[in-house]
């Protein structure tokens, strides 16, 4: 039977603390110059407003040829087309997303639909290919004013979500291993933005919910390693053991419990990342990114962070078991 | 437990998840059951996956609660008329949703939902004698004898309008005051004389939500509330038809390593756990099936699998902790008691934030969203159910089966 049992290993992780922190530090900093001041992140439709143009076509079709229609058809209207277009592909499907900068009104979307769906037809008879004819149109517009309030919502719903967890977390932990779990949460969340902008994964409303369901999930495994830390705390047996060897002990004891359940849950995530449709990956990858970055936060960071911070604010070697022995001491005095 | 009443159960329970789960998935069963869906079939699916149009109204002006409300009913009457029953209209702060699925004309649809038409009474010949404006106020009520009817209030230029309108009216052989929204009827009252005041009944309807429904289109109707379109999708059938098969076999497949995950490392409990798997999976479809507030959408199929994910979880928790109960000594039945019985609370609150997050979004989320928070939510419930009740009962029942019960369930005591 296989054992993932790291407690008689010696990880040194406490020790490696500026280590991992320099490698998520990197991971944030690029994504964050990349979102700030290169490509931003990849906005979707409803975040950015305007239009968008899905063309779904047989993965067996030349690409070229579809765009060459797209693109004949556009020249002839007053819409452009932003940037290049972006594929997709789901099973034996691709899709082609074309983005137009416009301020929407009414029926443009079902009108560009029809007349592109007209276009495809005419390009069937053309070249007597039926695949031309299969190929399905469908249109997103999104105006500034509902623009507008879908991002004061997905501000909104973080919000309450953040003072959620936060209430939580002040209910549950203890004030350093509150401020050490929301900075792993932090982590967790800039993380997510920071891979999703350098992968440039569309960003939509699924992904407000993938940061807030990742809010949730992440605070679990750090509980967890906090929890430890307590139970060994108050243990009579680690009186003269230092912080770092409390949060070594802790992080190995719950290593098992942190590395399988994230391990099944992504296993879960990536194979419908896989097998899924464009949409569903553009929610799966943000989860996955939180995911891989709650494991790394609560592992190798959460416990060090408390450290550290313990010895920030002079309370290391802080604990219930000596305040006893002193009371102990006192009353046999 | 005897081994022989271990085996009869474990039998039982095969049959019982095979007969469930072709219930739950098959569907087109050759059996004579036309039209059998199967329970996942039943689950409501939400326009993304399913095709289907889906549209903001905004308002133009500045519109009170109770006008939208009326707006809502008179959208929903149009939308019928025309055949779109299943359409659903909710309200997003100021601005209607529209959901309409499996429609292939989005033009006509726009029509309908962006157009709401005049308020007009006409006489039989279809001659307009009076427009909206003469209303002021429609309400539903009741008659002297019970029976439901709708008030009209009129300005005091309508009193006039009505009067003459319903002099002229009541002369006419046929003599109906038809009352249209647009080119669809109201209500098609019949006058009997003229009649001269501030207000007037329409009666005769057959019940209360009748009378309801046809005082708030009359009265959205006289607003005249004017919708700018702020937002359209179209989304093809043939993508959900498409990704849905291949999402189950995804699910499937990712089950299935993550059985043998839990069998690696976990033996004999894993075992249990993985069969607690199976039954979560029937157990889970079958509550998103019975209630009809649930969406299946792109992210609720990610809610899915990311509960079955945590549903493991609680597992490896439990698991855990009997090991180290072991570790320290207890025999493996006292393990196994104070393993769960501590690991309740644990799993529980390790539950907790993804339930509250879950709440968050399904509350303040519309679309496809709510949908990916119903299916989380729903499904870290079920899970805690199946993790702490259902694979502590299959631990009892396995236990027999094993000749090393330590080697078997990966127990170790501690090296001394």
């Amino acid at each position: 039977m296989l054992n993932l049992d790291f407690k008689n290993k010696n990880l040194g992780i406490v020790k490696k603390f500026w280590i991992f922190v320099i490698v998520s530090a990197v991971i944030i900093l690029a994504g964050l110059v990349d979102m700030l001041f290169i490509r931003h992140m990849n906005y979707g439709v409803e975040f950015s407003g305007g239009m968008s143009v899905e063309v779904t076509y047989d993965a067996s079709l030349d690409e070229s040829k579809v765009n060459d229609v797209v693109d004949k058809y556009f020249a002839t209207t007053s819409y452009k087309v932003d940037g290049e277009p972006q594929h997709s592909v789901a099973g034996g499907e691709r899709t082609l997303t074309y983005r137009l900068k416009v301020e929407v009104k009414g029926s443009e979307g079902s009108q560009i639909e029809g007349d592109l769906t007209k276009a495809f037809g005419e390009k069937a008879t053309e070249l007597g290919d039926e695949r031309f004819d299969e190929i399905e149109v469908s249109s997103h517009t999104i105006s500034n004013d509902v623009k507008n309030r879908i991002v004061r919502s997905a501000v909104i719903a973080v919000a309450v979500a953040v003072v959620v967890i936060l209430v939580y977390i002040a209910i549950r932990f203890n004030l350093l291993a509150g401020v050490a779990a929301i900075i792993a949460l932090v982590h967790d969340v800039l993380i997510m933005f920071a891979l999703t902008t350098l992968f440039q994964i569309p960003v939509n409303t699924t992904f407000i919910a993938a940061v807030i369901t990742i809010i949730g999930y992440s605070i679990n495994a750090t509980i967890v390693v906090f929890d430890r830390v307590r139970e060994l705390i108050a243990l009579p047996s680690y009186i003269d053991k230092t912080d770092a060897e409390i949060a070594e002990d802790a992080v190995k004891g719950t290593m098992s419990r942190s590395i399988l359940t994230t391990l099944t849950t992504l296993v879960m995530i990536v194979c419908l990342a896989i097998f899924g449709n464009a949409s569903i990956r553009d929610f799966a990858f943000p989860i996955i990114f939180g995911l891989v970055a709650g494991l790394y936060s609560s592992v190798l960071l959460s416990a060090s962070t408390w450290v550290n911070l313990r010895k920030l604010f002079k309370q290391e070697n802080k604990k219930p078991t000596k305040k006893i022995k002193k009371i102990k001491e006192q009353a046999k005095a | 437990m005897s081994k022989r009443k271990s085996i009869a159960i474990l039998v039982v329970l095969a049959i019982l998840i095979a007969f469930m789960g072709f219930a739950c998935f098959a569907s087109d069963v050759p059996v004579g059951i036309r039209n059998y869906k199967g329970i996942f079939g039943v689950i409501g699916k939400g326009i993304d996956l399913n095709g289907g149009y889906y549209a903001v109204l905004e308002p133009k002006s500045d519109v009170s609660e109770a006008e939208l409300d009326a707006a809502i009913d008179t959208l929903r009457k149009r939308l019928d008329d025309k055949g779109y029953t299943e359409a659903t209209i909710t309200k997003e702060d100021k601005n209607l949703r529209v959901e309409i699925p499996e429609v292939d004309n989005a033009e006509e649809v726009l029509n309908i939902i962006g157009d709401q038409g005049e308020l007009t009474f006409r006489a039989h010949d279809n001659t307009i004698l009076i427009t909206g404006d003469a209303i002021k106020d429609a309400k539903a009520g009741y008659d002297n004898d019970g029976n439901p009817i709708v008030v009209l209030e009129f300005t005091a230029e309508g009193q006039d309008q009505f009067a003459a309108a319903t002099e002229k009216v009541a002369g006419y052989e046929d003599n109906r005051l038809s009352i249209y929204l647009g080119d669809s009827v109201v209500s098609a009252p019949t006058v009997q004389q003229k009649i001269d005041s501030p207000n007037a009944e329409i009666t005769g309807i057959g019940s209360i939500e009748e009378a309801q429904t046809i005082a708030s289109v009359i009265k959205s109707g006289a607003l005249e509330i004017e919708f700018e379109v702020g937002a359209t999708q179209k989304m093809s059938a043939s993508m959900g038809k498409n990704v849905l098969p291949k999402a189950m076999l995804a699910t499937a497949i990712a089950l299935l390593i993550v059985m043998a995950i839990l069998i690696a490392f976990y033996g004999g409990f894993g075992i249990a756990a993985s069969i607690a798997l199976m039954i979560y999976v029937i157990l889970y479809t079958c509550v998103l099936a019975i209630f009809p507030w649930v969406q299946l959408t792109f992210p609720g199929i990610a809610g899915i699998v990311l509960s079955m994910g945590m549903a493991v979880d609680a597992n490896v928790i439990i698991f855990d902790r009997i090991k180290e109960e072991y570790e320290n000594g207890k025999t493996v039945t006292a393990a196994i008691k104070a393993g769960y019985k501590r690991a309740v609370i644990t799993v529980l609150d390790s539950n907790i934030t993804t339930i509250l997050a879950a709440i968050v979004l399904w509350i303040l989320c519309s679309g496809s969203i709510k949908g990916f928070a119903i299916t989380l939510f729903l499904g870290v419930i079920v899970s805690m159910f199946t993790a702490v009740v259902i694979t502590r009962w299959l631990t009892k029942v396995i236990r027999p089966l094993a000749k090393n019960e330590e080697r078997f369930l990966g127990l170790k005591r501690r090296d001394a």
